[in-house]
């Protein structure tokens, strides 16, 4: 049977085994709810039904403010219902990053949960709330010229923002045919059987929570989203993973540091119900992959790898025990019906073991293109190195990497100066930008370091003419009011003058040396 | 607020400088991120020799250093006044 839309795929369990759980969550009297597949899709109709009748459509926009729920799921298979597309943010963006978006989408409708508290959108956007009881209009969008009757699979699931070097918001836009290809490739893999409860971990706008949620609905198991704030502390986390069941844990790296160190009594005590983790976005620092493997022995650990340009792209099983002397894990091959390509700088394939090239993606799964944004897409998706004669594009990745000796890659860095914070990437330069408008800042760059293997931002500015001192606090204050919390610099280091390199550009290497310095003086011993 | 408090929450503040801390400090705008807010509490559990229950583990908790320590005061205090011991 083809599936042309992600929600026939991901309610397929609704005919198959309806009177299984589909989502468990916990609720706001602390206990836990459970919403069987029938449910789901009785609520999935009756949001569409609601958004159909204020008009909402094949083709239109439609921002989904909320983080991961039962109802945020069942939205977003509803704008699927409908062919509209959804763009996931975060109830914790700050408004002038979403106004930036819905500048850009020109969404036909904003929603949000019922205890969302957004206000002060622009007029032609409709608004509207979502919850358990259905959906309330407060705002209905503005009329609207039909030119679209069949949705279809090349039309746009989701838009995907990430953190851009323009200083626009930099959207992915993600097809129904490119998303089904990947998740039909992921669930073919058998990570998940029906049995599994499977927590996600990952804000709705990374689209890791929307691989989280294919892998457990395509795979017809239970989804439990982990509300945000659990996941901040260890202790209510464990407690959390305990009292709902969960088999399997999908989430950055990062999540797991703070459990490994302050609590790996608790989660030990888990060894024999978490029987999976898969984790994406960073690397995972292997000491604490080797810790976590002692803890949880019988867990099959995953590492996913890939883009929000395909989804993602690859599933390495870690080795376990890891063999001694492992530095860096390999991100191994592409799942099936894909491929990862190894280039030079010529476009010519890199074969040799160990030699370093950038990483290019073949498939089914690549997006469609950056929403408004012709020149990245044409930088981004470029014609088939190998013959491009054919007319078939591949998707030019930026992540440099070599070969294993079984052919397997291993990432060695990035072609550019993007970041990853917590499995988000970030664009120094957006953040520069930002730095650039504080009144009191004549010169920005940010540079990121390892605090205790976690990455942090650190800016180093010049001050303005004319002023005297700047307060640090008010710079990163200022970059707060306007950027996410994991693109905030917490440490703002004011300097003379920006060093720069023989070329005359920034000498980012000098900035990292500098703190380096700071970090053990000279003449004192480590 | 007890010193030894204070001394510990300075630390985990990399944009108060050398500003003095008040009741009223909003910590997430002084820089007190999940992972630091994280270890401030195993470092405060362990220099008062007290265990923060997990319903005080909130963002709430944490929004300024006065509510803070509130919540580290109230696990100070003999289980007497709080009622029965957990």
């Amino acid at each position: 049977m083809t599936q042309p839309m992600i929600h026939e795929f991901m309610l397929a369990a609704a005919r198959s085994a309806p009177d299984r759980p589909a989502i468990v969550e916990a609720g706001p009297d602390g206990g836990f709810h459970s919403l069987t597949y029938r449910q789901l899709e009785r609520r999935v109709h009756g949001y569409a039904d609601a958004l159909d009748q204020i008009g909402i459509g094949i083709g239109d926009r439609v921002v989904l403010e909320s983080d991961n729920s039962a109802c945020a799921v069942a939205m977003l298979l509803a704008c699927s219902t409908l062919g509209a597309t959804f763009i996931p943010v975060s109830p914790a963006m700050p408004t002038p990053a979403l106004l930036a978006i819905t500048a850009s989408v020109e969404p036909a409708l904003h929603l949000q949960t019922t205890t969302g508290r957004r206000d002060g959108l622009p007029g032609p956007v409709g608004l509207a709330r979502f919850g358990p009881d259905g959906v309330t209009v407060e705002r209905p969008p503005r009329p609207r010229s039909r030119h679209r009757r069949e949705p279809t699979s090349a039309d746009a699931a989701y838009v995907i923002f990430t953190s851009g070097t323009t200083g626009r918001p930099k959207g992915v836009v993600m097809s129904h045919r490119g998303v089904l290809a990947f998740y039909h490739a992921m669930v073919d893999l058998a990570m998940v059987a029906p049995t599994d409860r499977v927590c996600s971990t990952s804000p709705l706008q990374f689209d890791f929570s929307l691989l989280d949620i294919g892998l457990a609905l395509g795979s017809g198991a239970v989804l439990v989203p982990a509300p945000r704030e659990v996941l901040r502390w260890p202790r209510r986390l464990l407690r959390f993973l305990a009292d709902t069941g969960v088999t399997q844990v999908d989430g950055v790296p990062s999540i797991w540091r703070p459990v490994l160190r302050h609590e790996p009594d608790r989660l030990a005590a888990l060894a024999g119900q978490v029987r999976g983790v898969l984790f994406a976005g960073e690397a995972f620092p292997v000491a604490e992959l080797r810790q976590l493997q002692r803890l949880l022995p019988k867990a099959r650990i995953v590492n996913c790898f890939g883009w929000t340009e395909s989804m993602a792209c690859s599933f390495t099983d870690v080795p376990n025990p890891l063999p001694p002397g492992t530095e860096s894990l390999s991100v191994g091959f592409a799942h099936a019906g894909a491929e990862m390509m190894l280039l030079d700088q010529t476009g010519a394939p890199v074969r040799e073991p160990g030699l370093v090239g950038e990483i290019y993606l073949r498939g089914p799964t690549l997006f469609t293109g950056y929403w408004d944004d012709e020149a990245t897409t044409a930088a981004c998706l470029v014609p088939d190195p190998l013959e491009p004669r054919s007319g078939q594009r591949v998707y030019r990745t930026g992540d440099l990497a070599y070969r294993g000796d079984g052919g397997e890659l291993y990432l060695a860095g990035r072609a550019d100066l993007q970041v990853q914070v917590r499995g988000y990437r970030v664009e120094p330069g957006e953040i520069e930008r930002r730095l650039l408008e504080h009144p009191g800042v004549a010169a920005a760059t940010v540079v990121a370091r390892s605090r205790d293997g976690d990455p942090e931002l650190v800016a180093f500015v010049t001050s303005a003419a004319g002023v005297e001192s700047l307060d640090p606090g008010s710079v990163s204050l200022f970059c707060q009011q306007a950027l996410p919390s994991y693109m905030v610099p917490w440490t703002v280091v004011t300097i003379e003058e920006m060093p720069v390199t023989a070329n005359g550009k920034t000498d980012r290497a000098a900035l990292l040396d500098r703190l380096a310095v700071a970090a053990h003086p000279p003449g004192r011993s480590a | 607020m007890d010193r030894r408090f204070v001394e510990l929450l300075r630390s985990a503040l990399p944009s108060l400088g050398a500003a003095p801390l008040t009741e009223d400090g909003r910590l997430p705008e002084l820089g007190l991120d999940s992972l630091r807010a994280v270890d401030l509490v195993l470092r405060i559990e362990s220099t008062f020799g007290i265990s923060l229950p997990d319903d005080d583990l909130t963002d709430a908790t944490f929004a300024t250093a006065g509510r803070l320590w509130q919540a580290v005061a109230a696990a100070l205090r003999p289980p007497a006044e709080v009622g029965p011991s957990r």
